[in-house]
């Protein structure tokens, strides 16, 4: 590498990051220069983990006839929890898997937001579901990180302020017999 | 115009390795400049850099993906272009094998923006070491002298004043 080759590329560099920034400004909501990180989550239940800034509403809240409310410092989501807001369409629930698992069956009624494509699917439910209504994110199960990644650009980046992780996720509405009339399959939105 | 430089197979196929591999990093920058959050947040989930820097590195990169692709084919910068590509390549490969295969996280390789979502791993790996070779053999191939029909190096008049 010569001295022409560097002093070429620190100008490529500085020509390329004036450009970035200025359209980072220019965009109509510009990304933050810092990230900055969410609060640290309160401790809930081992089912869920609760994202958003505002606590967990309790099923009793929700829906009076819930049978076993959840006391506000379990506050996780349960199955049984999944079940009344189905029953009653008191939540909005959103699927953070990828395509093909979409496809092979869902929640019906869920959301398909997945995680390797939030951004680009998330006209889904901006334009559908109010920011302050309740919303229930869920991907595998187990040790999958999609619902936390969604969870996160609702709670962060598009302000939904009552956003809740169904970490059981897919594992246990697939087992659960009560989930059957539930679940849906195909591409059907 | 000298003939035998514009008809050397190694310098052509040197060409369209630059093209290759500027085409690719064009149609993957264009993704990440679209969504920059999403490629924010595929940087984080990385964990390999403070996710206070995500969002820095989201709107910088792209674009120097794209300053690297117009260099690369772009004669008088060719080399500059080729550091840039190189050195994005090598922390992109160095990257994905700490998270994917070192650290076995199951996470969105973040290489094609908007494009095309796939998991980082050996297929990125091996696309990202393929893209590297290109890059390689494209700056190996158009630096070198044009040689004479006999393979030899033409004569060359010394610049005047020499």
């Amino acid at each position: 590498m010569n001295l022409t080759s560097l002093k070429m590329l620190i100008g490529i560099l500085a020509v390329s990051s004036v450009v970035a920034a200025v359209v980072n400004v220019a965009r109509p909501t510009p990304l933050p220069w810092i990230r900055e990180p969410l609060p640290v989550k309160p401790p809930v239940a081992a089912s869920s983990e609760h994202v958003a800034s505002q606590p967990a509403k309790s099923p009793a809240d929700v829906n009076p006839a819930t049978p076993e409310p959840a006391k506000p410092a379990e506050s996780g989501v349960t199955k049984e929890m999944v079940l009344s807001y189905l029953q009653n369409g008191t939540a909005h629930f959103v699927d953070a898997r990828e395509d093909h698992e979409w496809v092979e069956g869902h929640l019906r009624g869920a959301i398909h937001i997945p995680a390797s494509a939030i951004y680009q699917n998330i006209e889904r439910i901006v334009h559908l579901v109010p920011p302050n209504e309740k919303v229930i994110v869920y991907c595998t199960g187990g040790q999958c990180e999609a619902s936390h990644h969604v969870a996160e650009a609702l709670d962060r980046d598009f302000h939904f302020s009552d956003v809740s992780i169904y970490t059981k996720g897919w594992e246990e509405i697939e087992k659960v017999e009560a989930f059957k009339p539930f679940i849906a399959k195909g591409e059907e939105q | 115009m000298n003939e035998s430089r514009s008809l050397s197979p190694k310098r052509v196929v040197g060409h369209v390795l630059a093209a290759g591999v500027a085409i690719y990093f064009l149609i993957a920058a264009v993704g990440k400049i679209w969504e920059p959050r999403q490629f924010a947040m595929d940087i984080t989930n990385y964990q390999m850099v403070p996710e206070r820097y995500a969002n820095l590195i989201a709107i910088f990169l792209p674009w120097w993906e794209v300053a690297g692709a117009i260099a690369l084919v772009w004669p008088r910068a060719r080399s500059a272009g080729f550091i840039l590509i190189a050195g994005m390549l090598i922390m992109f490969i160095t990257a994905v094998s700490y998270a994917a295969l070192y650290k076995g996280l199951h996470i969105n390789c973040g290489c094609l923006g908007k494009v095309g979502a796939s998991s980082a791993g050996w297929k990125t790996i091996g696309i990202d070491s393929a893209l590297l070779a290109g890059a390689v053999l494209s700056l190996v191939w158009n630096s070198q002298r044009p040689r004479g029909p006999s393979g030899i190096e033409p004569f060359r008049a010394a610049p005047a004043g020499a």
